[in-house]
């Protein structure tokens, strides 16, 4: 009887926790509303007054896919016809991402929407959509270009051009201050992410483009985005290569984790100090533009997701149309200690 | 009377030697050539990294150590750091000062650990499967407190606490290393420690004899989430910012660096001191000579996979020459 008690307590703990993770009983109405919707968006069809975009993320649990989420969904409302996201999140796992692709194609969206944990799975997912008759749109992340699947549009970031961009604004800045080295330290994201891969791919590209000018890279770090992991193995890096006086870093994700590293071993100096290491990044943070105000940071390419969200919903109302749509890589811009304040840019800013 | 001597010579076995000190060799034979390989890797301040990055694992494995010995698994501390971090990061945002977040990151700590400890001895719960499902859970709840995990700037003494030097050396670093050897004395020198190898050889036997059994496991799951609570206050301090990827897979470093370092996943056998703590710096060292001699980032899984299976087989080999 105790046990069972014990076994009693332990479930309603379990039960609240769970409620709890489902977030508050507005989100749950919102869920239940668009599930409803969702049901009566085969009604709606007819009239065109509404689209219906299933949304499969692979995570939610980093800045660029939530702020992704949010501004889509802001867009979406606010375009004619409106259009409506239902949004599935795959925690990082492969299969479970295909098996929300299989719920959403349950529920009759009009397009479906697909950023993936793994390249080499956007095979599978998208013959299930395109199988349903079902338009299929992969964003952010790149798909498999070798698969036997292609999806009706990609809407991504052209991240080799963010790596490029950056660390080339960084070696114009040093160049141009009469530093005939450039020893980069890179520490990338993971392996396992394109996206990731394909900055770092960038960056190479331009060591390669000013190598005759003194460009070479001294090592190349695989953080698998811990910044923990950064914050200890960074030090060690630098003191073993006291000549490194460049740093590269996929993601302003990695930039606390930098700056702690680089405290320890005295040398988060600002430029215009001596003992200054050129700092290039990407996605501007909050913390990334503080850091180029500040001088700690010279240059910073944006990942830019709100003209990525935009052109997610535009295409996704052209697909749902009917129409042909072309794939699109959109280019960020760099941000400077000359250009960080410009109104342009300010605007584009979501971090 | 006669009084007679039976001396037994017992036989020198190079397999068993190799399985029982085989671990310290590798690691006394990596430690000389990682330092041919880059002059760089036995000054002071790079053996001080690898010990400050150490740290958060350190600890968490310490309490892992005791929770294997009893013949259990711990899979939830890589998400408790995360979840106890989250909490206390909701609780600033929502006006808790630096010292009502320390004591809220171990207050969730051991709550969990209470609760993970009530599945295991009282609903008699797998302990793998209870824990992975704690694993999920806590995740689950953090992401949803923390807005999907978004990068939060904490208060500058979680900074501060890290800088904190005592004779040079950081206070985290003593602290660690502090609490490994706490632990081990207890896990070697008191009653509490002999029941956790007790229940580990043999639950059943363990039980015949009377030892309070439900009490020392609840024990070592408390003991394994404060200790996991650890961790993400330290990952905190380090950084200054609380993100989503905090414990990311530490339960498996956690069963990797206590099963090399000689504790067996069947319960029963194992230490803290020397074992699992060289274990701990076995994994940072490999992390750190690869960063230092700028090995592709594609070995990086390679090497760690490769000790890992090299422990897991080893482990397996004990265990079968154990039971034949």
């Amino acid at each position: 009887m105790k046990n069972r008690i014990i076994a009693f307590i332990t479930a309603g703990i379990m039960a609240l926790s769970l409620a709890a993770c489902g977030g508050s009983a507005e989100e749950n109405v919102k869920e239940e509303e668009n599930q409803s919707t969702s049901e009566e968006s085969t009604e709606e069809k007819s009239s065109n007054d509404k689209i219906t975009v299933g949304m499969s993320f692979n995570a939610l649990m980093n800045d660029v896919f939530v702020k992704t989420d949010e501004y889509t969904k802001q867009f979406g409302e606010e375009s004619t016809p409106q259009v409506e996201f239902i949004v599935t999140s795959a925690d990082n796992d492969v299969s479970k991402q295909i098996s929300d692709v299989k719920d959403l194609i349950s529920k009759n969206v009009d397009v479906m929407c697909i950023c993936p944990e793994d390249v080499a799975a956007t095979d599978t997912m998208i013959k299930d959509c395109q199988d349903a008759g079902i338009p299929v749109m992969i964003q952010n992340r790149p798909y498999n270009p070798e698969g036997q699947y292609k999806p009706d549009t990609f809407v991504g970031v052209d991240a080799e051009d963010q790596g490029y961009a950056s660390v080339k604004s960084v070696f114009d800045q040093m160049i141009e201050a009469g530093e005939t080295q450039m020893n980069l330290v890179i520490c990338s994201g993971s392996t396992s992410d394109q996206n990731s891969v394909d900055r770092v791919n960038g960056v190479k590209r331009a060591v390669e483009e000013y190598a005759d000018k003194g460009a070479k890279i001294v090592t190349d770090l695989d953080t698998d985005w811990d910044p923990d992991w950064l914050e200890a193995n960074l030090p060690s890096t630098m003191r073993a290569n006291p000549d490194a006086n460049c740093i590269y870093i996929a993601s302003d994700f990695l930039l606390p984790a930098a700056k702690a590293a680089l405290q320890s071993t005295n040398q988060w100096i600002k430029n215009g100090e001596e003992g200054h290491i050129w700092f290039a990044a990407t996605d501007v943070y909050q913390e990334g533009l503080d850091a180029i105000g500040e001088g700690y940071v010279d240059a910073d390419s944006l990942m830019d997701i709100v003209t990525m969200s935009q052109t997610i919903v535009d295409q996704c109302i052209a697909l749902a149309n009917g129409e042909d749509v072309e794939e699109i890589n959109i280019k960020g811009p760099v941000y400077t200690r000359e250009n960080y304040q410009d109104e342009e840019l300010t605007e584009l800013l979501w971090g | 009377m006669n009084d007679t001597t039976i001396t037994v010579r017992r036989k020198f076995d190079l397999t068993n030697f190799f399985l029982s000190y085989g671990f310290y060799i590798l690691f006394a034979v990596m430690f000389v050539v990682c330092g041919i390989i880059s002059p760089f890797f036995l000054t002071k301040d790079n053996l001080m990294q690898i010990m400050w990055g150490a740290t958060t694992l350190l600890v968490v494995a310490a309490g892992g150590t005791f929770v294997i010995i009893t013949g259990n698994m711990d899979m939830s501390v890589g998400s408790l750091a995360l979840c106890s971090s989250a909490i206390a990061v909701y609780a600033m945002n929502h006006g808790a000062e630096f010292s009502h977040m320390v004591i809220i990151i171990f207050a969730v700590g051991a709550a969990v650990g209470a609760v993970n400890g009530i599945l295991v001895t009282y609903c008699k719960l797998n302990s793998m499967l209870a824990t992975l499902g704690m694993m999920t859970l806590l995740r689950g709840i953090a992401l949803n407190i923390t807005n999907g995990g978004a990068q939060t700037t904490l208060p500058d003494e979680f900074r501060m606490a890290a800088d904190f030097k005592i004779g040079g050396i950081a206070v985290l670093i003593i602290v660690s290393l502090l609490i490994l050897i706490l632990f081990q004395c207890i896990l070697r020198k008191t009653r509490f420690g002999a029941y956790c190898y007790a229940i580990g050889c043999s639950e059943e036997s363990a039980k015949r004899i009377g030892l309070p059994i439900r009490k020392v496991k609840m024990a070592v799951y408390i003991l394994s989430g404060i200790c996991a609570a650890f961790v993400g206050f330290v990952t905190c301090c380090k950084v200054g910012t609380y993100s989503g990827t905090i414990g990311n897979e530490m339960e498996f470093d956690v069963v990797t660096v206590c099963v090399m370092g000689g504790t067996s996943l069947l319960g029963g056998r194992g230490n803290i001191f020397p074992g699992t703590f060289i274990g701990v710096v076995l994994l940072y060292l490999i992390n750190n000579i690869l960063a230092l001699t700028g090995a592709s980032p594609y070995i990086y899984p390679f090497a760690k996979g490769l000790v890992i299976f090299a422990a897991m087989y080893v482990d397996a080999l004990k265990n079968y020459r154990r039971r034949t």
